[in-house]
């Protein structure tokens, strides 16, 4: 019985567990689940020899990781060295990534052993993982729906015990909407805390690592792993100041429900949401209702910046220096073939979208615009945080919808998003926590000013303890 | 709701340097409209007088000596390795006609 990744690390060190047994345990687990279409690429030699090393280490007494014998997963949208890396799109489909990003490199170097890439929309543009050029994957609670995207295949892996965790990326909830959705922990840190150094760029002022966990305890090892200013993300913060280590959480501080995001929810969510207001409430938390008054605009907001930011990341994939090339004697004509033929349905549309809002004529009314909103929800969110300590909100408005029923709607699929766009837009910490369910799962967004990554995962495991 | 016509949405595809099918001109027509008609509701609030954000860090940009880290250099050979046409340490491209 495992309780957390340190107390998985103490057994491995202890040698009550071996590393290579749990590898073939995870192996075995992958091939009952193989009907749910989590991975992309398995790595099962190498998760075999990666293990037998930890293993000789341990045998010598030589020095180990924080993370010895974890199994993980990451999102095939990480660059890992010498092993392609897709990002889900034709146009990357058979590139070999030719160095290993900062994020997954510290925890790489702290003995976590790699099980594989997992499934996700095509350049993570997606909340289901339909939108992928491989096979949807399938949520474990109900193959007929969705995992949540962008990152459905890593919260589809640690729902399905295949790994001890997995990590994601989180743009606009990315992580957050799948750790709903599968009924895990997923934790989106202050933007700047984590490099984006080795990521397949999406939207650079919003993209952040995020990890899936079982408990919000294990998401502030990994993130204490891998936090630091990195000279190669010059976004990147100065976490020297920040502290990781466990503080009691004090029940006198004011929790705030956002009272725009507290309406027009399906209504399973409504009645998990309010019973687990309630619970709280009866353990003696105060909540408070705050506004937000803009806050339903962010969505808007959300996808003329990102779209904008995609349109330009984007552009990088012309075929010429890597990707998968067609044929033609002219240069221009080669590039829109290759772009033609690289890029899914979304990954086109939000180019478009992108390169529409920026173009003369609409920069002013829409993307300008749109920065201006970012400041004036900022700003909000400033004021809500000196009434309350903390915001809560349904991580989404609906349980994890039906497969195919929202692909043909993009706005309805965009609308997914509406509970975690606003975090990731002002760049605070954002959890979201697998509440206690008959039915499907759901989740409860718990959100705390920039930097406050520590108390934000304390305060999340008190709520974890008490709701989940 | 917003109408965007086949011209404008030709040339944001030239912008994009995307090439597509007149089935796709369509589509994207018709999803950009109800796209940028939900992106309307920007219009209804009053920023002019805020500030745009870029970006959330309010980190500002710094300089470094322009000096290479070899451990840093990607090896040639791995670029090699996905490159349509590698040549003499460049990568060959077809001839740009206009």
């Amino acid at each position: 019985m495992i309780s957390s990744l340190e107390d998985l690390v103490r057994q491995v060190k202890k040698q009550k567990l071996k590393p290579s047994q749990l590898v073939e345990e995870a192996i075995n687990q992958i091939q009952l689940k193989s009907d749910l279409n989590i991975f992309i690429e398995i790595y099962e030699n190498q998760a075999r020899f990666q293990a037998l090393q930890i293993e000789d280490k341990l045998n010598k007494g030589h020095p180990i990781g924080r993370l010895t014998g974890c199994i993980f997963v990451v999102k095939d949208n990480f660059l890992l060295k010498g092993s392609k890396t897709t990002a889900a799109a034709p146009i990357l489909q058979n590139f070999e990534a030719p160095f290993t990003g900062t994020c997954l490199q510290k925890i790489l170097d702290e003995d976590a052993i790699l099980l594989g890439k997992t499934n996700l929309d095509a350049f993570a543009h997606g909340t289901s993982t339909e939108n992928s050029y491989y096979k949807s994957t399938k949520n474990p609670h109900d193959s007929q729906r969705t995992p949540g995207g962008s990152s459905g295949g890593s919260a589809a892996a640690l729902a399905t015990d295949i790994c001890h965790f997995s990590l994601g990326t989180d743009t606009g909830g990315s992580v957050r909407l799948p750790a709903s959705f599968c009924g895990v922990v997923g934790y989106k840190p202050t933007y700047g805390l984590l490099s984006r150094y080795g990521l397949v760029a999406m939207a650079s002022s919003t993209d952040c690592v995020a990890p899936f966990t079982k408990t919000p305890q294990d998401a502030k090892l990994l993130i204490e792993i891998m936090a630091g200013r990195d000279n190669l993300d010059a976004t990147t913060l100065d976490s020297s100041n920040l502290d990781f280590r466990p503080k009691t959480v004090n029940q006198n501080l004011t929790l705030g429900v956002i009272k725009e995001l507290n309406q027009n929810l399906d209504s399973d969510v409504q009645k998990t949401f309010n019973e687990a207001l309630d619970h709280l409430r009866t353990n003696g938390w105060q909540i408070k209702e705050v506004s937000l008054p803009n806050i339903k605009l962010a969505l808007a907001c959300y996808y003329v910046l990102v779209s904008a930011e995609v349109s330009s990341n984007l552009s990088r994939y012309d075929g010429l220096r890597y990707g998968v090339h067609q044929s033609h004697d002219d240069w221009g004509e080669l590039i829109k073939l290759n772009r033609h033929h690289g890029f899914m349905a979304e990954n086109k549309r939000r180019i478009m979208l992108g390169t529409y809002v920026l173009s003369q004529g609409y920069y002013e009314a829409y993307y300008q615009k749109a920065q201006k909103l970012r400041t004036l929800l900022c700003q909000e969110f400033d004021q809500v945080f000196r009434q309350v300590e903390a915001l809560l909100s349904p991580t989404s408005p609906t349980v994890a919808f039906k497969l195919g029923s929202k692909i043909d709607d993009p706005v309805q699929m965009y609308l997914a998003d509406l509970m975690t766009v606003a975090p990731s837009l002002v760049g605070i910490p954002a959890i979201s926590l697998p509440l206690k369910t008959a039915g499907l799962p759901v989740g409860l967004q718990l959100m705390t000013p920039q930097m406050t990554d520590n108390f934000n995962l304390n305060l999340a495991q008190e709520l974890f303890n008490q709701l989940c | 709701m917003t109408q965007i016509s086949k011209a404008q949405v030709l040339k944001i595809a030239q912008l994009a340097q995307l090439k597509l099918s007149p089935q796709e001109i369509d589509i994207y027509q018709r999803e950009l409209g109800v796209i940028l008609d939900f992106s309307n509701k920007l219009q209804a609030v009053s920023v002019n007088h805020l500030e745009a954000t870029e970006q959330v860090t309010n980190l500002t940009n710094i300089t470094r000596i322009d000096e290479i880290d070899a451990n840093l250099a990607l090896d040639l050979k791995d670029l090699e390795k996905n490159a349509p046409n590698f040549i003499d340490r460049q990568f060959a491209i077809p001839k740009i006609t206009h």
